[in-house]
């Protein structure tokens, strides 16, 4: 099999590196891949594949990190988005459209009485937290080691720009460990405002770990019992395990809901969702930006989760993973690996059973990757509906090939 | 312990735990360092007391740095303060060490030579940057006085503490291509441990495309992650403990030039 080349890819690297700090910003950035293996531009998509500027294709199991769930370029979102823009997009006031999609989501998401609309997870997140804040009048905000909130200075994971006082009143507990969650709030009794937390924990370089039996039921009593607001961060999450949202997946009842990534098939649009104990005082935390009430996404949304529920997304997406998923277990066992898939099926995590330093995993993604399979080294993987059992075939192909390159250079298990 | 304290702190770890031990580098590559040190069978160390101390053992006309003080050097310098030792190195003030040893004066004499030998190879003119044997050692020793850094800054700045406290355990290597410098560096629950060479089984391995990047990464010259994406600094391993790591290096910066 011919491996691609990426010499057009550097060129705009060069070039953007004169314009642009580090050449991409932030999470896209090559280094968090296989420099030299990967692409580092997408020029376009269809489906579950994308292009790069070498005219290379790629079957993506990386959704653009999440966002799409449908497929790049679904013709149905598409033309939703594009009818909206014939009539407008940022105007000066929110258009009827704000209403519907409200209404939408409201509907939606089991337990919610009430939406708002921004543009990224972090603006919902950030807000949800000031939302419990000035709901108990209290200052701590619990959040979960090792776990992904945006990037914000309250809430990144990276360092430069941070003072200690951006994060005095935030907390750290362990995923899965009551003990670790009682200590804070014992500790913290009667200062806490919140508990913001994912489903399940989706921390990078690690594997996943989904809620331990009866986590979520003590969470969510004690939260009641401390009067604490409970958020749920379901953007990473939201509509690939439940369109009711991950809490309804797992049974439990948070006070808020951020939501983002899938929401609109790759369009720009975030949403926070709360229960009507919260709208009065939501009323008061001021929550907007420039681009927030921009229609085209809001249609892209609407459009998206009717045709989510009409494909039935999300059991298709859990049976595209698994497919995924066990092929891997399988190729890799039959090259002489052990592999660990962890998470649902349809955000999947993998790693070599044997490695904690990820140098087999990248090699394995990058042997992927020059032969037109995106499989992320170092963080989960999302399915879509786009995604074919052909695509599970040729990736299964390609790994195949990639399980050779590794036991060429590190041996078998 | 407030601010400016723990600057002089760190900075004192920085000179007697990362710049000095370069001595031993300098004695094995300069002939009037190893001139001044022919037969020498004895231990001087610097140190401060309760904090940084670097001592260096000659034997068979060599030299070994050492971190940390012994109870019964052949001399000792004793600098009350970190303050004072940064002082002293930095030649900004008068500083009188205790000395131990003095009947050894010599000796003494000979070594505070030594060490104003050092600034020939720590900061070069551009003259000796363009002999190009020269050029290869001052890039190798910035580069172990860097590794070396990284243990003084992680282990006693209380911003990169807390860094610190998130990455895993395990090694980090970085080894100059194609057969530069490698040293690596180990960390163990908040501690390090420096060594020069390559690890045995690293969680992390920076390598670097050749010495002249070495020599531009180390200047600032160029840009880290760009060089990421170009593909002439490689990271293979854990590139979350590396982005971690590097924010420790690049740390150094603050203290010292």
């Amino acid at each position: 099999m011919e491996t691609y080349k990426f010499d057009k890819s550097y060129e705009w690297f060069e070039r953007a590196c004169k314009v642009i700090p580090g050449g991409v910003i932030g999470h896209k950035h090559p280094a968090f891949t296989v420099p030299g293996s990967y692409p580092y531009f997408a020029s376009r998509g269809e489906g579950s594949h994308y292009w790069d500027p070498d005219g290379n294709e790629f079957i993506d199991w990386m959704c653009g990190f999440g966002p799409m769930v449908l497929g790049y370029n679904n013709p149905v979102v598409d033309a939703a988005a594009q009818e909206q823009a014939k009539l407008g997009d940022g105007m000066s006031h929110p258009g009827p459209i704000s209403i519907e999609y409200a209404e939408m989501m409201v509907k939606l998401t089991k337990g919610m009485d009430w939406c708002v609309y921004g543009k990224n997870g972090a603006d919902i997140t950030t807000w949800c937290m000031r939302l419990a804040r000035e709901y108990t009048g209290r200052k701590k905000i619990l959040i979960v080691r090792g776990a992904y909130h945006g990037a914000q200075a309250w809430s990144t994971p990276s360092y430069g720009g941070i003072i200690d006082e951006d994060r005095t009143h935030v907390h750290f507990f362990e995923w899965n460990n009551l003990d670790s969650f009682m200590e804070l709030i014992n500790t913290y009794k009667g200062q806490v405002a919140g508990v913001m937390m994912t489903p399940y924990h989706h921390c990078i370089y690690a594997d996943q770990q989904m809620p331990a039996p009866g986590w979520w039921e003590t969470i969510g009593k004690v939260c009641k019992q401390e009067d604490l607001i409970l958020i749920s961060d379901d953007v990473r999450a939201g509509f690939r395990l439940d369109m009711a949202g991950s809490h309804a997946y797992f049974g439990y009842e948070p006070d808020l809901v951020c939501y983002s990534k899938a929401i609109a098939n790759t369009y720009p649009i975030s949403a926070g969702l709360g229960t009507s104990k919260l709208k009065e005082t939501a009323e008061h935390v001021l929550f907007t930006g420039t681009f927030f009430s921009s229609m085209v996404p809001m249609a892209a949304s609407i459009a998206t989760v009717k045709e989510l529920k009409r494909l039935d997304g999300v059991n298709y997406m859990m049976k595209i993973g698994k497919a995924l998923c066990d092929g891997l277990v399988s190729v890799g066992k039959s090259n002489g690996f052990e592999i660990i898939m962890s998470g649902p099926y349809d955000i999947p995590f993998m790693r070599f059973a044997r490695e904690k330093n990820f140098m087999l995993k990248q090699l394995f993604s990058g042997e992927a990757a020059i032969r037109g399979v995106i499989f992320h080294p170092h963080h989960n993987w999302f399915t879509s509906c786009a995604h074919t059992e052909e695509d599970v075939k040729k990736s299964l192909e390609v790994a195949d090939i990639a399980f050779k390159k590794v036991k060429d250079k590190y041996g078998s298990d | 312990m407030d601010k400016e304290k723990e600057k002089e702190l760190v900075k004192s770890y920085l000179y007697l735990n990362a710049v000095l031990p370069q001595l031993e580098e300098i004695i094995a590559y300069d002939a009037e360092a190893r001139e001044l040190t022919k037969g020498w069978n004895c231990t001087i160390q610097m140190h401060v007391p309760g904090g940084a101390g670097v001592r260096f053992v000659f034997k068979d006309g060599k030299c070994e740095a050492k971190l940390g003080a012994v109870s019964m050097p052949t001399i000792s310098l004793r600098i009350p303060t970190p303050e004072a030792a940064n002082k002293m190195i930095e030649n900004t003030g008068t500083v009188i060490p205790m000395i131990w040893g003095f009947w050894n004066i010599g000796k003494l004499g000979k070594f505070m030579k030594l060490t104003k030998l050092m600034e020939k190879y720590l900061r070069p003119s551009e003259e000796d940057l363009k002999n190009k044997d020269f050029f290869e050692f001052h890039t190798r020793v910035k580069l172990m006085m860097a590794v070396y850094g990284m243990k003084a800054v992680g282990e006693h700045d209380t911003y990169v503490k807390g860094i610190v406290s998130k990455v895993p355990n395990g090694p980090m290597e970085i080894k100059v291509l194609p057969d530069g410098p490698v040293a690596h560096i180990v960390l163990d629950n908040g501690k390090f441990t420096v060594a020069k060479g390559p690890a045995a089984d690293p969680m992390v391995v920076m390598e670097i495309k050749d010495i002249k990047l070495a020599y531009d990464m180390l200047n600032a010259n160029v840009e880290f992650m760009e060089e990421l994406g170009l593909c002439r600094i490689r990271l293979r391993g854990h590139v979350g403990m590396a982005e971690s790591l590097a924010v420790v290096m690049e740390r150094i910066g603050l203290y010292i030039s």
